[in-house]
């Protein structure tokens, strides 16, 4: 019920309306009830006292001279009178009765039922009172008997109340079918007004899922002067105010996506440019080094027994300048190309891969002796071909800064921390100072002279690279003369 | 030696001398002829242009072919060469002057035996005779005295 009635806006206007109106009409017609009742019954009251006064008054003469005849001739007229009035009146006169000082009766309308000169055998009122008996619908009432200034006797009539009751019952019938039309009639008012006040409602309720289409129109509300018209101009306005933001919402999209349609444009003719750059770097520009450095080679073996030994120094150092930059271009090469290689993930044995990768360094440098430490069984998803690059420089870097170290030694090894795989490379080398940490990671930079170990001071950054693209986190930590440690997550 | 040709496609005169220079070295012999260009290499093996009347039934041992080429490029010379019955089966050793890995399999995919990095990396190109079978090369590596 209470659900049912919440739901609706309609139910809960009908229901207060009619209760309202059911509650106030039988409140009226219960208070009209109750005075007119009341009002009667003193009319009534007010009657048959005056009537009963009346008799006395009447009966006085006769009772006083002693004519019960003429008495009981009087009583039976103003019985029988008041009995061909019957209809349309609110009480009866049952019966009329005479009593002396002494309480025998001496006159009766009605001498069966009262026998002259016997006591009188019902209650008897106080003079001049009424007295109602229960459960009968009689009331009796009692007026003195006065002669000269005397009491002689007194007179009590019996009235039938009950056509009063009947009239009230009746009275109470009416009121009951006024109060059930006058219901049925407010229910419909009442469900005609609750209707009136909440059908706006439907028509916003039903233009509501047009809103933001630029055509939500309710003329039903927003022509009318009062509160609706107010709110259906308010969704009218509402609904063109968020068409507008939608289209201008639109536009910048489509202006978006064109922008981004260019940009990719000119992203990819920038790739490709890069790559054609890469690759004239890589052919042209090496040409002109194989050339510097073949001849210094070919002067050196070929002619070397007439150059002194100054010739063949400066020669070495032509040769390591050309060297050195054939390394730069390779490592620049390899930096561009892990920037723009597409990933191909897949399981990676790391373990395996570093130590072919010591494998190839223990190969290319046989006097060195160092010892190595591979944990087994260290897998990883990601690419192979960049996770190759990334192990060959961290542990070509581990292997070269050991160079001067009394037994050297590599690890490779990883732990679990903070839920994370974290890979880790130590070695006991020359290490570095961790007030220059952040310089580590950054293309050309070098915590070393090329004198104590060569280097281009890009391999750390294509690491950086390689781990950027792969979405983790590279750092390290490290001691001069003791050694450095990278630690690596991949996602 | 007759017949034992090793065939150089290199435009870069410093390259052809330096490639040149390491094989006399290493005491290989034998016949080097070298082209400029890849046209010149086609016109060289199928006897064309101006080598019109060269006896095609004698083709080298080896070709050294550079990738990057004037005219038309070392993929290209490779690929003809694949193409044609004549020089289907002669062994081809490109010479890359980096590690363009895109340069390298796409020789594999054309049929390249071998790849060495310019100048000639003697033991290199050595490693690469010996995997195809060109023991010659080795014999001739035996001084005659």
């Amino acid at each position: 019920m209470r659900k049912w009635l919440l739901q609706s806006f309609f139910r809960q206007v009908s229901l207060i309306l009619v209760a309202f109106s059911v509650l106030s009409i039988s409140g009226y017609a219960y208070q009209n009830y109750v005075d007119l009742k009341h009002q009667w019954r003193s009319a009534i009251n007010i009657q048959i006292l005056h009537l009963t006064g009346f008799a006395a008054l009447m009966a006085a003469n006769d009772l006083r001279y002693e004519k019960y005849f003429d008495l009981w001739e009087k009583l039976r007229k103003v019985q029988n009178q008041a009995a061909e009035e019957e209809k349309g009146a609110l009480f009866l006169i049952k019966d009329i009765v005479v009593l002396d000082n002494s309480g025998n009766v001496v006159g009766s309308s009605d001498p069966v039922r009262h026998p002259l000169l016997r006591r009188y055998d019902g209650q008897i009122p106080q003079s001049s009172g009424e007295m109602q008996i229960a459960g009968s619908g009689r009331v009796k009432t009692a007026a003195p008997i006065i002669f000269g200034g005397e009491r002689i006797g007194s007179l009590v009539m019996a009235f039938d109340i009950a056509p009063f009751g009947r009239f009230l019952r009746q009275h109470l019938r009416d009121f009951a079918v006024y109060l059930i039309l006058m219901t049925l009639a407010t229910l419909l008012f009442g469900l005609a007004l609750a209707r009136w006040i909440t059908r706006p409602l439907g028509s916003v309720r039903s233009v509501l899922p047009m809103l933001g289409s630029g055509q939500a129109a309710i003329p039903s509300l927003s022509l009318r002067q009062d509160e609706y018209g107010l709110l259906g101009r308010a969704i009218e306005f509402a609904d063109r105010r968020i068409h507008e933001s939608e289209e201008q919402i639109r536009m910048h999209r489509d202006h978006l996506e064109e922008l981004v349609k260019q940009r990719t444009r000119a992203l990819e003719a920038a790739n490709k440019e890069l790559e054609a750059f890469s690759y004239a770097v890589s052919h042209d520009l090496r040409a002109p080094l194989r050339a510097i450095d073949g001849f210094s080679l070919a002067l050196v073996e070929d002619y070397g027994d007439k150059l002194d030994d100054a010739a063949k120094g400066y020669l070495q150092r032509v040769r390591g300048g050309a060297q050195k930059m054939g390394r730069l271009i390779d490592d620049m090469l390899q930096l561009s190309r892990v920037t723009r290689a597409e990933l191909h993930y897949a399981a990676v044995d790391l373990s395996a891969m570093a130590e072919q990768i010591v494998h190839d360094l223990r190969a290319q440098d046989p006097h060195r002796e160092v010892q190595v430490s591979i944990a087994p069984g260290l897998t990883v998803s990601g690419d192979a071909g960049l996770l190759g690059i990334l192990l060959q420089n961290i542990l070509g870097n581990a292997w070269k800064f050991t160079r001067d170290a009394r037994e050297a030694h590599i690890e490779f090894d990883s732990r679990l921390q903070d839920g994370e795989q974290v890979f880790l490379v130590r070695d006991n080398g020359a290490g570095f100072d961790m007030r220059y940490v952040s310089k580590l990671f950054g293309a050309f930079q070098r915590l070393h002279t090329e004198d104590e170990f060569p280097g281009t001071g890009i391999g750390l950054a294509t690491v950086q690279r390689v781990i950027n693209r792969h979405g983790g986190r590279i750092w390290a930590e490290g001691k001069v003369e003791e050694g450095a440690c990278f630690y690596f997550v991949l996602k | 030696m007759a017949g034992k040709v090793i065939l150089l496609v290199e435009d870069n005169p410093d390259d052809r001398i330096l490639t040149v220079r390491a094989l006399k070295q290493h005491n290989i012999a034998n016949v080097i002829d070298e082209v400029k260009d890849g046209q010149e290499a086609l016109d060289y093996l199928f006897g064309e242009g101006q080598y019109a009347g060269r006896d095609v039934a004698m083709q080298p041992q080896v070709v050294l072919l550079d990738l990057k080429l004037p005219k038309v490029d070392g993929l290209e010379v490779l690929q003809r060469m694949r193409a044609d019955s004549r020089t289907k089966r002669i062994p081809v050793v490109v010479l890359t002057s980096s590690s363009e890995q895109q340069d390298i399999v796409s020789s594999f995919d054309l049929g390249a035996n071998s790849y060495v990095r310019k100048p000639v990396d003697f033991n290199a190109f050595l490693d690469a005779a010996k995997q195809l079978g060109l023991y010659w090369l080795m014999l001739n590596e035996v001084p005659n005295g």
